[in-house]
């Protein structure tokens, strides 16, 4: 999922990191002390998902596990994948600085659906159990549909470079779905007010 | 819950790096190349360019299912690109006749865990500093 350093045209690094520069800068902006712990530890946990890695065909993916954390951060989401993906790059040559910004946006404008879904309201069980399955399965799926728009702009055939990234893609889809709505519903039986509090803070606009 | 997953996932032992390794010598006026994931995820059927220093290319071939390939040696000294897809690629300049064979012994490991750490730490700092500056005035 990560593109790699002298792979891409000019223009597209350069409109990535400006893309990915204002989200960021809004969200640095807006955060509050409290959010910090959270944003944090949800930071943490994106840079070690990428190690855990799934050899399928020819390629190789890896977890991302992007849903739950725009689930629980919203935009600040920015954040922490701004983070993970500076230190993965820096330590260990997964992407780069100069992709930073476009890899920034391919992984991270796709959690903010995870977010949308999060806040959905749902009244019944098996309504909420299928938004969260959503919510880790959707941005992952956007992050491939990205990465293979990103090739095709570079010069790729779109259409192979899709169904390469999306085939590839659809057995972690799966697996991040049910990780995000186990890992949800296991929040939410043990610490639910990480959960609520987030959807009052919807609810009355205050998070912003 | 968050923290326990974090140290859990930390302390998994199927933790793999997720970048295209580019391993080449040669032989014999033959090159002999072999590009992985992991030591378990060969780069298979993955596309291995040969480049001189004007990045003309000089030779074109794939890897076998086993991350695998060999060719004649095209020239003294070139570049070799790997293309895993996806936006995966990797790239050495090669001198042929080198000392390669004892970097097989040096490569370092696919999962370092000293700078998984590193990088943990540096994330607990990242985030302590934005803390301590963000921080609302106990007495305002």
């Amino acid at each position: 999922m990560h593109l790699s350093e002298g792979l891409l045209r000019p223009e597209i690094l350069i409109g990535g990191a400006v893309v990915s520069a204002a989200f960021t800068l809004y969200a640095f902006k807006t955060l509050k002390d409290d959010e910090i712990p959270k944003t944090a530890v949800l930071s943490a946990l994106f840079f070690l998902a990428s190690f855990i890695h799934v050899p399928i065909g020819p390629t190789s993916v890896h977890l991302v596990l992007g849903g739950i954390v725009g689930a629980m951060l919203g935009i600040r989401a920015f954040i922490a994948i701004f983070v993970a993906l500076l230190l993965q790059g820096v330590l260990f040559g997964f992407g780069g600085l100069t992709t930073l910004g476009i890899n920034l946006f391919n992984l991270a404008t796709p959690t903010l659906i995870g977010y949308w879904l999060f806040m959905l309201p749902s009244t019944k069980r098996w309504q909420k159990d299928l938004l969260w399955f959503l919510v880790g399965f959707i941005p992952l799926a956007l992050s491939a549909f990205l990465l293979s728009l990103t090739l095709a702009l570079n010069g790729d055939v779109f259409v192979d470079a899709a169904k390469l990234a999306l085939m590839a893609h659809l057995p972690i889809m799966f697996i991040e779905g049910f990780i995000t709505l186990f890992a949800l519903r296991f929040i939410e039986k043990v610490s639910p007010h990480l959960l609520h509090v987030k959807k009052e803070c919807y609810a009355s606009h205050k998070c912003a | 819950m968050l923290r326990i997953s974090v140290l859990s996932l930390l302390l998994l032992s199927s933790l793999w790096a997720h970048k295209v390794n580019l391993f080449a010598y040669d032989e014999e006026g033959k090159l002999y190349v072999q590009s992985y994931f992991t030591q378990s995820s060969p780069c298979k059927q993955c596309i291995i360019k040969l480049l001189d220093e004007n990045q003309t290319e000089l030779l074109v071939f794939n890897t076998d299912d086993e991350g695998k390939a060999s060719t004649k040696l095209p020239a003294a000294t070139f570049t070799i690109l790997v293309e895993a897809g996806m936006g995966h690629q990797a790239q050495t300049h090669y001198v042929a006749q080198s000392h390669t064979k004892e970097e097989a012994k040096t490569l370092p490991s696919d999962m370092p865990l000293d700078k998984m750490l590193l990088g943990l730490v540096i994330i607990l700092f990242f985030f302590g500093v934005l803390y301590w500056i963000k921080r609302k005035p106990r007495h305002a």
